[in-house]
């Protein structure tokens, strides 16, 4: 698969980052692979890669949800480069309490929601990039966007400490 | 990105930092790669038998593993397939050894394997060794590490500071520093799973015996080695299911191959696609004396790469680690707050409360996100935040007794049922289930050697005569990634002054798109009024300013304050609106 070959570090990226789990990511790179190889509508995506990357969003996702129900998420804060507080211990554990709550928030949502914020917000994709992968206007994109963060922050907020564990 | 919002919400920027610091993380060259081919073989698999189900590419993955797992790892791993084939064992060849002489070796063999042995997989496609899992037959433990969990290497810290420690409940891997150990890694033991790991002649034909699935072929000494081979016995319907169900193929024959002077098990092959092929899945090796440190778990390739060139770099960073190694202990009680700002917004709105707290030697932290509901906020007493803690978990816990360290997230059962706050740190101990370690380093934030980019420098400060200011530059790109937005390096400036610790002053990270345009700049100015002085030589500020600018969206400070209270007791009012404390103006110079 050409696309494995072009942005396959991308899209394991992808994985890698919303499951913090390189042994996850591992083994969700596969299925992903083999879901887009049987997947008509990835053959047939104007934007093949933005396809592979909501694919690939959603299986990590998934996989984080099914994780939060059973218990703790394991995961390492290794490689991130943070800034803005004191880098003792504890402020890195913090950091890794507010990441583990946006991404068991994430895999809280709906798809779309999903989409538009992993989007906008990891990708950085402008609004007209956004309305195109869900089929919407640049305006349509935007209205549904900052309904997603809304709704992402209620999920953080009512998020019980305990699916916050890591 | 021309219609990057304004983020006139706070919260924008809140969760654009979290959402940021995501982005930024990315695995290893290595991890990716592996990732990657293992992909592609699971999808040549998936093309080649047209089975293209995700779960059949993860069975595929596993599905050589089946037939030893079976035998190595019996309880739990894999469910049963249904295989009911009779067994016919055929001992009577002309090699099998006798009974006398079977037990004798095992006699002998078990003397040998009171200790560690390692057993490794390898991928039967591939041929590359993937996975060891090490046990102690003696003492009933194990430790599995696929390799890319944890290694030194991927810590940046000193290998030969690793510890291992053999506990009667498991198995502990430590990092020592000075006079501090930090947990890393704490496996429970599972003796049931090693219970019935066949590793010697008479183990493993009990086992095949018992397992009622395959034929023994013969049995045949030569040089040096004791061979048996073994076949399924009966390829039913359920065994060409399972070989269907099994991308990679159901092996219909295995190996096993034996020390013939020990009498243990060595290596083990089995069948590929072909059934005239068979390739290595498993070897094992044996120590007899116990693994002392990390570094006889890990490949002997792992080496930590000191990058830092620069002789002031290094002294410097050295300089950190040694005081932050030295301790960790509070002299008093401190609260971090961190809300009732006008700029931050809603994911603030209920308030954040930090307890800091020492009694009897030990250090502890608890943290609440909703500290709106103590009474009295935003000014709640001592007491009333002391009181909160008896009645409501904290969501973040955090004890240290100067040695070890623990901490845990999230709410417990056990902590509502603390009888009271007399037991303030023990009752954490005690009541609370405490899982996790501290991290043991802050310079590895600051000097990441696993980051081959990363080349630190030191250069004296223009503005201080006592400034020096470490500069990191880290150039990661993300080979596919589109366009102009994300970020390919890092400029950190670090300023410290050299009398006070090293104490850091003003703290830069500037990131940079591929063409080099300014993405993002963070800057945390350190007050120098006031600090916070520890047991060890660390001087902390008590007010900070962290203002992140991007030329995409407005600049947003965020003020922050630390508040000491040596002394203080109980009913004491100890609270102070951080707003009234700062200016609102945005200083260029860090707070004298």
């Amino acid at each position: 698969m050409a696309l494995l070959d072009a942005d396959g570090k991308l899209l394991h990226a992808r994985l890698w980052r919303l499951t913090q789990r390189a042994d996850v990511a591992e083994e969700l790179m596969q299925d992903l692979v083999i879901k887009l190889a049987a997947s008509d509508s990835f053959a047939q995506a104007d934007r093949p890669l933005a396809f592979a990357l909501r694919s690939a969003t959603n299986l990590a996702l998934d996989w984080r949800r099914k994780q939060v129900r059973r218990g703790p998420v394991a995961s390492w804060s290794d490689g991130a480069e943070v800034a803005g507080e004191p880098d003792e211990p504890s402020a890195r554990l913090e950091r890794d309490e507010e990441l583990t709550q946006l991404l068991d928030a994430l895999a809280q949502m709906k798809p779309t929601d999903r989409v538009v914020l992993t989007m906008r917000y990891l990708e950085d994709a402008d609004y007209d990039m956004v309305g195109q992968a869900i089929g919407k206007t640049a305006d349509q994109a935007r209205g549904l966007c900052s309904k997603a963060v809304g709704r992402l922050r209620k999920h953080i907020d009512k998020q019980t400490p305990a699916e916050a564990k890591s | 990105m021309s219609d990057r919002p304004s983020h006139s919400q706070p919260d924008d920027r809140e969760l654009r930092d979290t959402f940021g610091r995501l982005s930024a993380m990315q695995p290893d060259e290595s991890t990716s790669q592996q990732a990657l081919d293992l992909a592609r073989q699971a999808l040549e698999r998936s093309e080649q038998t047209n089975t293209a189900q995700p779960s059949a590419s993860r069975d595929a993955k596993r599905a050589p593993h089946f037939w030893f797992w079976r035998i190595a790892m019996p309880v739990g791993l894999l469910t049963t397939t249904a295989l009911v084939v009779a067994f016919l064992f055929t001992s009577a060849t002309p090699q099998a050894a006798s009974a006398a002489e079977i037990l004798q070796r095992a006699a002998k063999a078990r003397a040998a394997f009171e200790g560690w042995y390692a057993l490794e997989l390898c991928h039967p496609e591939t041929g590359v060794w993937h996975q060891v899992q090490r046990a102690n037959t003696a003492a009933g433990k194990w430790l599995e590490r696929d390799g890319g969990e944890f290694s030194p290497a991927e810590t940046g810290l000193n290998s030969t500071d690793w510890v291992y420690k053999d506990r009667p409940e498991g198995i502990v891997i430590q990092y020592r520093a000075a006079t501090r150990t930090a947990t890393l890694l704490d496996y429970e033991a599972d003796p049931g799973s090693l219970a019935d790991i066949p590793l010697d002649e008479e183990q493993l034909l009990a086992w095949i015996d018992s397992e009622g699935t395959y034929t023994t072929q013969y049995t045949r000494k030569d040089s040096g080695k004791i061979v048996i081979d073994v076949r399924i016995s009966e390829v039913s319907e359920d065994v060409e299911q399972a070989r269907t169900d099994d991308t990679s193929g159901y092996p219909y024959r295995g190996r096993f191959e034996l020390d013939a002077e020990s009498g243990l098990l060595k290596e083990v092959w089995i069948q590929q696609r072909r059934e005239d092929e068979l390739v290595p899945y498993a070897r094992v090796s044996y120590h007899t004396e116990p693994i002392d440190t990390w570094q006889d778990l890990v490949d002997d390739t792992i080496e930590i790469d000191d990058r830092r060139a620069d002789p002031q770099a290094r002294e410097l960073i050295d300089a950190l680690r040694a005081v932050w190694r030295d301790g960790l202990g509070f002299d008093t009680g401190v609260v971090v707050e961190r809300t009732g700002h006008p700029i931050r917004g809603t994911l603030n709105e209920k308030g954040r409360v930090t307890l800091y707290a020492e009694r009897e030697g030990m250090i502890a932290k608890f943290k609440w996100t909703r500290g709106r509901e103590i009474p009295g906020w935003p000014e709640p007493t001592l007491e009333a935040v002391v009181s909160h803690l008896d009645q409501h978990a904290p969501e973040v816990v955090f004890v240290s007794d100067g040695q070890d360290a623990w901490w845990r997230w999230g709410e417990d059962e056990a902590w509502n049922q603390r009888p009271s706050d007399s037991a303030l740190i023990s009752g954490v101990l005690d009541g609370a289930r405490l899982i996790g370690q501290i991290w043991p380093s802050l310079s590895d934030v600051y000097y990441d050697p696993t980051n081959r980019g990363v080349q630190p420098t030191v250069e004296r400060d223009p503005k201080r005569s006592n400034g020096v200011i470490l500069k990191t530059i880290s150039m990661t790109r993300w080979e596919g990634t589109p366009a102009d937005a994300l970020v390919v390096g890092t400029k950190r400036n670090i300023t410290f002054l050299e009398d006070l610790g090293p104490y850091p002053l003003v703290n830069t990270i500037e990131r940079y798109d591929k063409d080099g345009e300014l993405w993002s700049r963070q800057t945390t100015r350190f007050g120098l009024g006031d600090m916070v002085m520890y047991r060890h030589p660390v001087r902390v500020p008590l007010y900070w300013k962290y203002t992140w600018e991007s030329p995409r969206s407005d600049t947003l400070p965020e003020f922050n304050h630390l508040m000491p209270h040596p002394g203080k007791q109980i009913d004491a009012k100890w609270f102070t609106d951080p707003t009234t404390r700062w200016p609102q103006q945005d200083p260029e110079e860090p707070i004298e």
